[in-house]
């Protein structure tokens, strides 16, 4: 990766991505990746950068998840049809864009992924059997030596790519990292492992550290903030830094141990486990010494829109700083996001 | 008499509420207010037992989503409460515009469900009792496993979520009507129910009597145009919070007897254009349906009247309950919801159809363009309506009259 731009390698990777016949596409992180790698197809997290919704809103109305809409808005804007996509019930916008998916042609081959809330062992059963009709769907047969390969390469990504991000000597960029981040979703898993990263000019320099919380938020969202003082140290997102918690991999049952890792792991805010997962946010913040949270607010985010009243309130009660910003995927409050975030730095010092 | 509740401090109410003697007053009341027909009695019965039960002292508080099956709590001797309907009945007594900006102190953001922000602020201000157990399904949207989980964790109330599968196969079956039992069975025994079985197949029998009235109501709508669709919106509160008691049986037993005599009458209302509602409709009150019968248009059926369900299997309770939840066909996707208005097109010689859509229910308005889109393609004339249930200021009544005037015009 010498000499290139990691954002242009993104981009790069992504307009091939589109384009392979390979590429199977998903939304949600409950998505496991692993099954589609096992199934010779290749794993593809569709985000965009911000964009206006100039045909989208001839098909869906203004109050569903923009992130989904920049999916559809690419589609249309593009003429894309027919790709390999797995949509699940994460919520109920990601319900109603698989319909639309389907009745405009967009898709190919696809699955809806049924996500129970509960995560009791019969839950884990009931996710492990609609894991085994995705994995069936296709590869045609359950190949468990392969998913197990599958899943040691995941495992070795994630291994990568924590190493990288808990190297304290190597303090990188927040933008560098989210990339990196990205660029796992996005590439072959094989050439993400293989991949020579050079971390030149990626160190950080901004003082200001803070914890970032959200569900899914654009691509130049990051490097936007970053451009204004703010390094996030960690991202707690649907795609962030939590889900690069290992597999537990029992070789003779490996759809089992996917269930429970898709499941159990420190999810997003969908997840019931709620008073844990602000346990976790409040020790990363503590052990991290970050300056305050900064809240994504993605607008028409109903997980969101319903767990903020809980997350203020034990900030609140940790004292904790903590900045909204409340946008709808199109970055149009650029500077409405500039006097904010000045006016919390200004509060800090 | 013009009275209104939305004046009265709910601490006041919940001193009236609990003490018992004063109910039998109370209905009495009423019956002189409201001046209601033999069913609005029933609905007024149920109502007032419903409060005299939750509020009493040393009751068990249950608060239950619109899908959760209802005749599982009457057989334990419970009163479940329905917040979503509390929150449709709050709108209809203006009490739902001091609701919303309670809550708004909670949730921060306008953008999801009034209905879900409105049963929030109800709970925050008292007309609601705090629960002691909270159960939703994960269907028909997300929005009350969220917002009964807010309830939980700011009020009280122990949370259970009861997910329903997507197919009907005989895993998804077991999977779900064990989920059911299990629920079931852990209630009898907090609550300490005896023999909650026996009680269980009273409340199925209930259910299954209530369903076959349901049944007939809509036949003899089939026939002619003998009541106005609009009120069945508001039956629909009984729909979700009755059955499996006495109080649904009875009160669709009086309705299927009064369409009956209006039938054997010869009545039927002035109706020049046939029109078919999908999802909800606003709740408070608004001359928007007025200005529909002035019209001559009248909504002949209605997505929330379909009973989609088989009778209940007295010896397979709970995968018969478990068989509806996966196939409910109400707030339902894109394709089954597209495939059951073109069966009411049909079945009720419909002119037009209109889909109500409620700001912010993603479920709900996801995919109504499309689904308008296809009614066009079929050649039934149809147009979306926005609008709130509960909220009255997101209502645009005037733009809403216009649009409504070009597209009864457009109906042949």
């Amino acid at each position: 990766m010498h000499n290139i731009d990691i954002k242009d390698l993104y981009e790069e990777i992504l307009t091939k991505k589109i384009k392979d016949e390979k590429s199977f596409f998903y939304f949600c992180s409950y998505v496991p990746v692993e099954i589609i790698h096992a199934s010779s197809y290749k794993p593809v997290r569709f985000i965009l950068d911000s964009m206006q919704f100039l045909h989208s809103d001839e098909v869906i109305p203004k109050y569903i998840c923009p992130y989904l809409k920049t999916a559809v808005e690419f589609f249309i804007k593009n003429n894309l049809k027919e790709k390999n996509i797995i949509f699940t019930d994460g919520c109920d916008s990601s319900r109603r864009i698989f319909e639309v998916f389907k009745e405009l042609n967009f898709t190919k081959k696809y699955f809806y992924l049924k996500i129970p809330f509960n995560e009791n062992p019969q839950d884990v059963l009931f996710f492990k059997s609609e894991l085994q009709k995705l994995f069936l769907l296709l590869n045609g047969k359950i190949d468990l030596e392969k998913l197990n390969e599958s899943i040691n390469l995941y495992n070795s990504g994630r291994k990568k790519l924590y190493q990288i991000f808990n190297n304290k000597s190597q303090n990188l960029k927040s933008s560098f990292k989210f990339y990196l981040n990205s660029l796992f979703q996005l590439m072959d898993i094989e050439d993400f492992i293989n991949l020579d990263i050079d971390f030149t000019n990626q160190k950080n320099e901004i003082q200001n550290k803070f914890y970032l919380f959200s569900t899914v938020y654009p691509l130049n969202f990051i490097e936007y903030i970053e451009s204004l003082g703010i390094n996030i140290e960690y991202d707690d997102s649907c795609f962030g830094e939590k889900n690069l918690s290992l597999i537990e991999l029992n070789k003779d049952d490996p759809l089992t141990s996917i269930s429970e890792y898709y499941l159990k792991r420190e999810g997003c805010v969908r997840k019931r486990e709620i008073d844990k997962k602000l346990e976790n946010l409040i020790q990363r913040y503590k052990n991290k010494n970050l300056k305050g949270v900064i809240i994504y607010n993605l607008k028409y985010c109903d997980p969101l829109i319903f767990f903020i009243p809980m997350i203020k309130e034990k900030l609140n009660e940790e004292k904790i700083p903590l900045l909204m910003i409340e946008d709808d995927f199109t970055m149009n409050i650029k500077g409405q996001i500039r006097t904010r975030i000045e006016a919390f730095l200004e509060m800090m010092i | 008499m013009n009275f209104n509740i939305s004046k009265v401090k709910p601490v006041y109410l919940k001193k009236i509420f609990s003490k018992k003697f004063l109910y039998p007053l109370i209905y009495q009341v009423l019956l002189q207010i409201l001046r209601p027909d033999d069913i609005g009695k029933v609905s007024i019965k149920f109502s007032l037992d419903l409060i005299k039960k939750n509020f009493s002292k040393n009751s068990k508080v249950i608060m239950v989503n619109v899908f959760t099956p209802t005749e599982i709590f009457f057989a334990l001797n419970t009163f479940p409460i329905l917040p979503e309907v509390a929150s449709a009945v709050s709108a209809n007594f203006s009490i739902s515009d001091s609701a919303l900006f309670e809550s708004d102190d909670i949730l921060f953001s306008k953008d999801s469900c009034s209905v879900h922000r409105n049963l929030i602020g109800l709970i925050k201000m008292g007309f609601l009792p705090t629960p002691n157990y909270v159960f939703t399904t994960d269907k028909p949207c997300h929005s009350a496993v969220h917002s009964f989980y807010l309830i939980s964790k700011f009020y009280g109330g122990e949370y259970f979520v009861i997910d329903i599968p997507e197919e009907e196969t005989e895993e998804n079956l077991n999977y779900l009507s064990k989920k059911l039992e299990d629920t079931f069975i852990f209630l009898s025994k907090e609550l300490k129910i005896k023999n909650p079985y026996k009680n269980l197949l009273n409340a199925i029998n209930l259910s299954n009597e209530t369903r076959k009235y349901m049944i007939e109501i809509n036949e003899l709508r089939k026939k002619k145009v003998l009541i106005d669709g609009r009120k069945f919106l508001g039956y629909l509160g009984m729909t979700f919070s009755a059955l499996g008691s006495t109080y649904g049986r009875d009160f669709f037993k009086l309705l299927r007897d009064n369409l009956k005599k209006l039938y054997e009458q010869g009545f039927e209302l002035p109706v020049k254009k046939k029109l078919y509602w999908l999802h909800l409709g606003p709740y408070f009150k608004t001359d928007f349906f007025d200005y529909l019968y002035k019209k001559g248009a009248y909504i002949v059926f209605e997505e929330t009247s379909n009973v989609y369900w088989d009778e209940f299997d007295l010896k397979d309770p709970f995968k018969s309950i478990a068989k509806k939840l996966i196939n409910f066909k109400i707030f339902s996707n894109l394709e089954e919801r597209y495939k059951t208005t073109i069966k009411a097109i049909n079945d009720y010689k419909v002119d037009g159809v209109i889909i109500f859509n409620q700001w912010g229910c993603r479920q709900g308005a996801g995919s109504s363009y499309l689904l308008r889109k296809k009614l066009i393609d079929y050649g039934i004339p149809c147009i979306i309506i926005d609008g709130d249930l509960v909220d009255e200021s997101n209502f645009p009544k005037e733009q809403n009259k216009t649009r409504v005037e070009g597209f009864l015009e457009v109906i042949e």
